[in-house]
Order: structure tokens, then sequence, then C-alpha cells
């Protein structure tokens, strides 16, 4: 019983990890019946999404090894060479971490801008490397890149606070803890 | 790591394919009995139509083989179809790719071509276990050598990048400058055995409008692809019948 107990109060630590891998895999389906029906030639990257939640509800030490576990995941998947993730999403969490403390996770607006900032670094993380890679993926045309990204940037804004607001109530659904209620520094 | 990565999540796309393919299963198992023979007929004189032609084809290989040998012609390459379900699209900013349940188990090896009912889908990238990935004909770093239908001077197909809200498409460049398209009719770019991947006159997409090169000496074209080449469900890996033969005998001394 204790030990039932004791698993279920660290759903903080594995439910947010394995939330993003359905919601990467939810994404991908959304974006291929979208390419398949009405809209083709566009493609949706959430990648804020995977780090909300880490950033403002966990700690770094805590939050780190979360973060490092989707991204390892989702590059195996990914065409591009394996740790691109890693590094932006590491870079991306280590950067915001002494910022965090002047957002104010209730508020869906501060949320809004931190997931919307974030995405936009991650996107300029692959397309940079895009340019430094083959000659062909370079060229892909601006407006399926601007478009690409405007679209994601707004959709990542507005879900990241219900995003992350669904996985806390999640983790105390499971466990009866809320994440707000651990420390996060 | 990669791999023992992606092998931890192949299964789980798989599923997740299946269970995509729910709604449409479904609504195949409601079909009227009567439907179903119908289809059933149809389906017979189909492969009544393709057992003639089958027999056809049978003496037309003799023939070439009989004339081969004559001429004393290398041997044609053949390659075996091995159909394979699509798990997985990625058809993002930059990649323009598939996964599909068909791996080393199956005979697949990196390099091989992939090919559909309508042509070319594109070429192996990679392969795992029991999956592969395969880098569409649309992908910018597709290149495949090609020809005209009816016209056997070599040109070379490429893919481009995907336009936004537009399906992929491709782009023939080395086309011979007394080359003439007719919108009303569009010439079909075929695929070429010169590269060894693909046998000869599977299509690759259609021209249009032929263009001048800078250097004057060859046209350019955008090759319209396929549409449903970003929905197709299933697709073939051509697997050379030689190789397979060869790894066969191999697996069969080491396990002597």
């Amino acid at each position: 019983m204790a030990a039932r107990r004791r698993r279920a109060s660290n759903a903080r630590l594995w439910m947010p990890p394995l939330a993003c891998l359905v919601l990467a895999a939810l994404v991908q389906h959304a974006c291929e019946l979208l390419g398949e029906s009405m809209l083709p030639g566009f493609w949706l990257h959430l990648d804020a999404l995977y780090l909300v939640f880490p950033l403002l509800y966990l700690r770094f030490a805590h939050g780190l090894p979360q973060v490092a576990f989707t991204a390892l995941m989702l590059d195996a998947m990914w065409p591009g060479p394996f740790g691109t993730r890693l590094v932006l999403y590491s870079l991306a969490l280590a950067m915001m971490i002494p910022l965090r403390v002047r957002v104010r996770r209730e508020n869906p607006l501060h949320v809004f801008w931190l997931a919307s900032g974030m995405n936009l670094f991650v996107f300029a993380g692959f397309w940079l490397q895009t340019l430094l890679g083959p000659d062909a993926l370079a060229c892909v045309p601006l407006t399926r890149i601007l478009t690409d990204l405007l679209v994601s940037e707004l959709l990542v804004g507005f879900s990241a606070y219900w995003w992350m607001e669904f996985q806390r109530l999640v983790i105390f659904r499971s466990c009866g803890q809320d994440p707000a209620g651990f420390p996060i520094l | 790591m990669r791999n023992a990565l992606y092998e931890c999540q192949a299964p789980a796309w798989v599923g997740l394919a299946r269970l995509a393919d729910l709604p449409a299963w479904m609504s195949e198992a409601a079909r009227s009995r009567s439907s179903l023979l119908e289809e059933n007929r149809d389906m017979a004189r189909l492969n009544s139509a393709y057992m003639l032609r089958l027999q056809q084809a049978g003496m037309d290989a003799e023939e070439l083989a009989r004339v081969g040998a004559m001429l004393k012609m290398p041997p044609l390459q053949d390659w075996n179809y091995v159909v394979g379900r699509v798990i997985r699209r990625d058809l993002d900013t930059w990649w323009q790719r598939m996964t599909v349940q068909l791996g080393a188990e199956d005979g697949v090896r990196k390099g091989d071509g992939v090919v559909c009912r309508d042509g070319v889908v594109g070429r192996v990238m990679e392969v795992h276990a029991y999956t592969c990935v395969v880098e569409l004909l649309s992908s910018a770093s597709f290149r495949v050598a090609a020809h005209v239908d009816g016209d056997m001077r070599p040109v070379t197909y490429v893919g481009t990048p995907a336009p936004l809200f537009r399906d992929p498409g491709g782009e023939a460049t080395n086309l011979p400058a007394d080359m003439i398209a007719d919108p009303a009719r569009p010439l079909r770019l075929v695929t070429s055995r010169l590269g060894g991947v693909f046998p000869d006159g599977l299509t690759i997409g259609y021209m249009r409008h032929l263009e001048a090169e800078p250097d004057g000496l060859f046209q350019r074209s955008k090759v319209l692809l396929n549409p449903s080449l970003t929905r197709l469900r299933e697709v073939a890996v051509l697997v050379p019948v030689l190789r397979a033969q060869v790894e066969a005998a191999e697996a069969s001394i080491s396990k002597k």
C-alpha cells in the first residue's frame, strides 16, 4: 500500500513525458490528416508544449531528465541529426529557468508569451540546422517556413496554458497531489 | 541509441496506424453481400485478363532472353514486389518521408526503390528490423535517372521542396532542346533502368511546359506528381531477385 502511494505521489515525475509523447503522436496524426484532406504542404511544430510544464511546475533537476527523455524519443523518429531536439530543448529550458520566477503560471497571457518564445527558439534552431545541412533542405520556400511558423506559434501560444492545466489536473486526479504545491526552486 | 529508441517506438506507431485504419475497415465491413459478390465477379474478370497477359509476358520474356543471349547482353535485373503498409508520414517543412511496415527481416535494404499502383513513390533511406523509412519522390534530396515516355534519351529528375498549401512536385532537368510539350497532352516522365534502382517505364509524373535552361543546350520542366503520393496506405518495395537469392544462399550456408 505504501509502495503504491509512493508510486502515485511521483506521478508528476513520470506522467508529463508520457503525456507529451501521446500529444506528439496526436499532433503527427492531425498533421497527416490535414495533409490528406484540406491543407497539403503544411505542418505544425508544437515543441514548446513539451517544455512548459517541466519549466513552470518542476525543479530543474526533475524537469531536465523529463525533457531529455521526450527529446530523445522524438529525435529517434525525426529525419534530422539525432540529438538536435535534445540540445534545443535543454538550451531552451536552461535559458528560461532563471526567468521563470517572473512568469505567473496562473496567467494565460504570461504562458502564451513564454510558450511562443520557446517555440520560436526551437523552430529557429531547426531552421538553422537545415541551413547548415545539405543544400537541398536550405531551398525550402520562405512562405512555407513562415506560414508553418506563424500558425504553430499561434496554436502553441493559445493551447500552452490549457495543456499545462490539463497535465496538472491529470496528476491531481491520479495521486491527489497538486504539482503547484511542490517547490520549484 | 537512436535505433534502440526507434525500435521501442515502432510497435506503437504500427498500432496507431491500425487504429487510424479502423473507420475505413468498419465501413468496408458494413458493405452488403450483393456489392461484395459484384466486386468478386469484377475481380474474377480482371484476374482472367491478367492471366492471359501473364502468358503473353512469359513468351515475351523468353524471346527477350533469346535475343539477349544472341547479342551477349547482360541479363536484365528482376525484382520481387514486397507489399507493406504505410504507418507514418513525415511531410513537415523540410522533410518528405514515410515509414513503411517492412524491414530488414523482409529483405529490404537501404537504397531499394518503392513503388505503388500509380508509379514511383521513393527510395528506402533507413532500414530497421520491421520497418523502413522511405524518402519520397517529392523530397528535395531525391534524384533519379529518368526519360520521357517514347524517348530513351536520359534526363534527371529532382524533387523540389514542398510548396505552401499545394501538393508536392519535382523538376526534370537536362531535357533535350528539341523536345516539345503540349499542355493538353503532357509528357510522361518515366524511370530509367540506368540507375539500377527501378525497372524501366514506371511513371514519375507529367510535364506540361518546358523552358530553356540558362546554357541553352537543355530544357527543364516542373513535374506534376501523383497527388495521392502523400495519402498512400500501401506501397511495394522493389527487392532485387538476385540479391534475395544470394542472401538466401548465404543464410543457408551460415546455418550449416
